[in-house]
């Protein structure tokens, strides 16, 4: 009797096993996701950050959002509403507004596009004196805070005093979060609103837009926006500015 | 016959005992390199570190010298000899390369204690083998990414490192991972030895810029990424790395560049750059087969990176990383290293012209790709 | 239908044919298994593999060999009948109390050992007479004791499961002590008072006393007491004080049997030794089977296919797995469960949840632990039904409220992982 109901519990198992087997292969079908030539809809299942991980990015990784994406691999800028080319006057400088890297991405795009700037991921306000446009890389990051040696409270009075600067002394900024999906949380967030506030130009990378925060803000407050599809894109968009 | 009994108990434990030995021991023999006549000198580690020598933990230093001058490169491979691509892209551009400007040191097997053995229970392959364009055959070893107990044991229960990192707890068996023991201490144990012997070589040949190998398993954060040292001169090493990263990524090929963790004591790209003047970097790669979730185990897993369980785990939204439904194969993981290091130089170059890196051989990442691992690599006898 | 999954059906089922059919033994069953798995997976006989996985928990066979021997030598000594006649004359006045240091006492070389048939072979079968003195009926004594085995098993400072489940992840036998103790000291108190404390009322003394030995305390004093003391200090030094030197609890187990040599009642260590060894060869050879399964495992895929799947069936899946197939593979073995499923579940609750690895561990393997009452393997519940002298069946009724109760302890602590993980500190 006893083999019998082990043998059983043991045949129990093996069909949980098997049912396993079913689930994973149907979900595989139903999670495929669809694309189109020029627009991809992608069900975002934002799952970018495993729990165990550190990455910078603070949303919830289990929020689910319909998002449909502009650009595209073979349409890699979208700008909407124009960009008015004549307001940024060089020499640019080119900061950071929470020390992730994109910063210095920035940095190589403006030395690629041969603009006169000058880059300082950690400028405060005086620094700014001359200049007449401003870029600011917005996306905190832990990591590059840390490494900079500078606490996320005085990385944010740095910003303010900076954003300060700007409004008195009527200088023109580019808004620009080039880090994508990652580089979306509290802080970072907090970052661009500030920039936002005063700018001219936002430069996006689209993925970033999944709750469509910017292009919302852009169309409610008559900022144009260039959405980049990647990072490379940027220099497209800046080429351009820049002339 | 109780005597007996013991007999056969121990004829059958050798039966199992000695091929598996006999397998064991194959690891001990390195694969052959071929010759490449713009190889200036090869050097032991053992001469920056003298504790090295004679033991299963010295290794080839590759070197190429361009006479003209120019900065100096260090290349390391297999610093986790798991992470296949990583020595792998190490002996390719050995056998590849020339250098242009400066010199560039190229180290395939960092770790080779670690290539002597594989990791229990994860089921790894011990070998694996490459058909060459003129039907030879190379074997490659995949070793574990911790040195060989037989060379360093036991794990102490507790161990403070040089810069500071304390193995405790979970960490203690990484005392034997060289990726967790710089800047090294010649004193130190063994796997800590070799950490002071390339603490030694980058300070004694004055080596600008160092690229550490790796590769990461599918649920690694940090894939097709470069790691870069922040110091008194940050804001230059990132932008040198970003100017690499922009690159690739004009050449269609993903990456990005982090900065160290803050607290990554131990690590290549923190203690290394924290205490030398070089330039710190550290790339990785995805490798389906070092993960937890990996299918069967065999060649085509290594070689084609092709693992449906981790796709299936990222459209279930389990794996952050954009697995490939077709893989990854290994010749694409050699030319991303080889593309980054190639960028990297570039970008150091354009940089500091005075220190200026180069060299060639293998040219871009798609004819490293379209040529494929059977015609990157050369015969060895 | 998927190649792993016929891997591991084909390796389940030459292990359950060979264990229950042929009756061979549990370690020789799981090697027949992975042969079988490799040579379906289309690996051969991969005799490096099966060689790498036999020797996978060499560290863990030492520490239970010298931790056999320890245990042998208190007892052999006369300090745990000792330690039973104290607890009973000094506490017999608070039932409540006395019955939990028993119950300590049976723990007490299921967690040195890690093993429970040891806990019932040598503590259990002590303290049963005193158990059966007091008053408490046969099936209720016999479950007290299959539960103090069990709980011993799962009890720092050795679990094998937790260690054969953090092998599978890459994860050191370090920081479990905390999260077990809390795990198993409630549900050992919980166990021993619903089981026992009502036939404790009223206690006679003097007729106690007439089965207990009391004299060998007398004669021997506090020296008998001395090997337990050494062990818990060197234990509790070398993991308080990080730069004490490095002893290894190996040596430490021998440092600690030694002391017993000239403590207590004279024996013939070398022939108890055997006898020692004996009992703990089929639990080594367990240990080499499953790091012989487990590798095939994974070499197959079948590991990561188990944890795929699951994840594909979400997470209340893998929870309801936990506390229920969990325990039930203990029917045929708790290491086993501890290997094929342990592994992949941590797996998926770490990838898939933030919840402290080293607690979850801790709870699967508590888990696994009571799978060594589920008939007809059921190690600790047999052994314990024979002790005092009934079928299991009667038992095992008895540990069903205890067992409900330690599901319950786990399911409480899986879900507070996070709040809790100072203890895995």
């Amino acid at each position: 009797m006893k083999k019998i109901i082990i043998i059983a519990l043991a045949f129990a198992m093996v069909f949980c096993f098997a049912s396993c087997s079913k689930g994973s292969s149907s979900s595989s079908a139903a999670a495929t996701t669809t694309s189109a030539a020029a627009t991809t809809t992608t069900t975002t299942a934002a799952a970018t950050t495993p729990s165990t991980g550190t990455v910078d990015s603070e949303y919830d990784p289990n929020k689910t959002v319909d998002f449909v994406q502009q650009t595209s691999e073979e349409n890699r800028v979208v700008t909407i509403g124009t960009i008015d080319k004549s307001l940024y006057a060089t020499p640019v400088y080119v900061t950071s507004f929470g020390q992730s890297t994109d910063a210095a991405m920035l940095d190589t795009v403006m030395k690629r596009i041969g603009v006169d700037y000058v880059y300082n991921s950690t400028a405060t306000a005086d620094a700014l004196k001359g200049y007449k446009t401003v870029v600011i890389a917005v996306g905190a990051s832990t990591k590059g805070l840390g490494a900079a040696g500078i606490s996320e409270a005085e990385e944010t009075a740095r910003a303010k005093e900076i954003m300060d600067y700007i409004k008195a002394n009527d200088i023109e900024v580019i808004c620009c979060h080039i880090g994508g999906s990652a580089r979306r949380g509290t802080l970072s967030d907090e970052y661009a609103d500030m920039v936002m506030a005063e700018c001219s130009l936002i430069v996006l990378k689209e993925d970033a837009n999944f709750d469509y925060k910017f292009t919302k803000y852009a169309e409610a407050n008559n900022v144009p926006i260039s959405l980049v599809y990647a990072t490379k894109d940027t220099l497209t968009v800046f080429t351009e500015v820049f002339n | 016959m109780g005597y007996l009994k013991n007999i056969l108990v121990i004829a059958i434990a050798l039966l199992f005992a000695i091929p598996a030995a006999i397998d064991f021991r194959a690891m001990h023999k390195d694969e052959p390199i071929a010759e490449n006549p713009n190889v200036t000198e090869i050097k032991m580690l053992s001469e920056y570190c003298d504790g090295l020598k004679g033991t299963d933990l010295d290794t080839e230093i590759y070197v190429f010298d361009s006479g003209v001058p120019g900065g100096d490169f260090l290349i390391l491979g297999g610093t986790h000899p798991n992470e296949s691509a990583s020595p792998l892209a190490a002996i390719t551009m050995v056998e590849n390369f020339k250098a242009t400007k400066g010199r560039v040191f190229i180290i395939p097997w960092t770790n080779k204690s670690g290539f002597t053995h594989t990791s229990p229970l994860d089921g790894m392959q011990d070998f694996y083998s490459i058909t060459l364009s003129d039907g030879s055959v190379r074997t490659f070893r995949v070793g574990n990414r911790l040195t060989n107990p037989v060379d360093q044991w036991p794990d102490y229960t507790y161990y403070e490192n040089v810069s500071g990192r304390e193995l405790k707890g979970t960490e203690t068996p990484e005392i034997r991972n060289v990726d967790r023991l710089y800047y090294g201490n010649e004193n130190g144990v063994l796997t800590e030895q070799v950490c002071a012997a390339i603490y030694n070589l980058i300070n004694e040949e004055g080596v600008d810029l160092t690229m550490d190998m790796h590769e990461g398993s599918p649920e690694f954060l940090y894939l097709d990424c470069t790691m870069v040292n922040m110091k008194a001169d940050n804001q230059t090493a990132m932008s040198i790395a970003q100017s690499m990263a922009l690159d690739m990524q004009f050449d269609d090929l993903d990456m990005r560049a982090e900065y160290s963790g803050v607290k990554s004591y131990g690590l290549s790209h923190r203690s290394l750059g924290d205490n030398t003047a070089s330039m710190m970097t550290l790339m990785e790669t995805y490798n389906p087969s070092m993960g937890p979730l990996h299918g069967k185990m065999d060649d085509d897993l290594i070689i084609n990176g092709n693992e449906p369980l981790y796709y299936q785990a990222h459209i279930d939204g389990y794996i952050y990383f954009d697995v490939p439904e077709d893989g990854y194969p290994l010749v694409e993981r050699v030319a991303r290293h080889v593309t980054c290091v190639t960028y990297l130089a570039k970008a150091f170059s354009e940089t500091y012209p005075d220190r200026a890196i180069a060299f060639e051989g293998l040219g871009s990442y798609y004819d490293m790709v379209d040529a494929g691992m059977g015609n990157l690599l050369k015969p060895v006898n | 239908m998927d190649i792993e999954l016929i891997c591991l059906l084909s390796m389940l089922a030459v292990f359950l044919l060979a264990n229950l059919l042929l009756k061979l033994p549990v370690s020789v069953s799981m090697i027949l298994g992975a042969i079988v798995g490799a040579l379906v997976g289309g690996q051969g006989i991969p005799v490096r593999h099966l060689f790498e996985g036999t020797f996978t928990y060499v560290d863990t066979m030492l520490i239970i060999s010298t931790a056999m021997l320890f245990m042998m030598v208190v007892q052999e000594s006369g300090a745990l009948e000792a330690l039973n006649a104290v607890i009973v004359t000094r506490f017999h006045k608070v039932p409540a109390l006395m019955l939990i240091l028993l119950m300590f006492v049976i723990m007490f070389p299921g967690m040195i050992t890690g093993s429970s048939t040891a806990a019932v072979l040598s503590a259990g079968a002590l303290v049963a007479p005193v158990l059966l003195m007091i008053g408490i009926p046969k099936e209720k004594a016999g479950a007290i004791i299959a539960m103090g085995a069990i709980m011993g098993m799962a009890a720092p400072p050795i679990n094998i499961p937790a260690m054969l489940i953090g092998g599978g992840v890459d994860m050191p036998y370090i920081g479990f002590g905390g999260p077990l103790f809390l795990l198993t000291i409630p549900c050992a108190i919980f166990s021993v008072l619903f089981l026992g404390l009502k036939y404790c009322r009223n206690l006679d003394i003097e007729k106690l006393k007439e089965g207990l030995d009391t004299e060998v305390g007398k004669k021997y004093g506090f020296k008998l007491y001395l090997p337990i003391i050494v062990l818990i200090v060197l234990l509790v030094v070398s993991k308080a004080v990080p730069k004490f030197p490095q002893l290894g609890t190996c040596l430490i187990f021998l440092i600690s049997a030694i002391v017993g040599l000239f403590t207590g009642k004279r024996f013939n260590f070398w022939k108890k030794s055997l006898e020692a060894m004996e009992t703990t060869i089929p639990v080594l050879a367990k240990l080499m089977g499953v790091g012989m399964f487990i590798q095939v495992l994974t070499l197959v895929g079948a590991r990561g296919w188990i944890v795929v799947s699951c994840l594909g069936l979400g997470m209340a899946f893998v929870y309801i797995s936990t506390f229920t197939i969990m325990p039930a593979f203990g029917a045929i073995s708790s290491y086993g469960a501890a290997s094929v499923i342990g592994v992949p579940f941590l797996l998926v609750i770490i990838q898939n949840t933030s919840c402290n690895d080293i607690i979850v561990a801790a709870v699967l393997a508590f888990t696994c632990c009571l799978g060594d009452l589920m008939p007809p393997t059921a190690l600790a519940g047999n052994y314990a039904a024979q002790i005092v002298g009934l079928k299991y069946k009667k038992v095992f009724l008895n540990c069903v409220i205890p067992f409900l109760f330690c599901i319950a302890a786990a399911v409480a602590v899986i879900f507070n992982t996070n709040a809790l993980s100072f203890l895995s500190a």
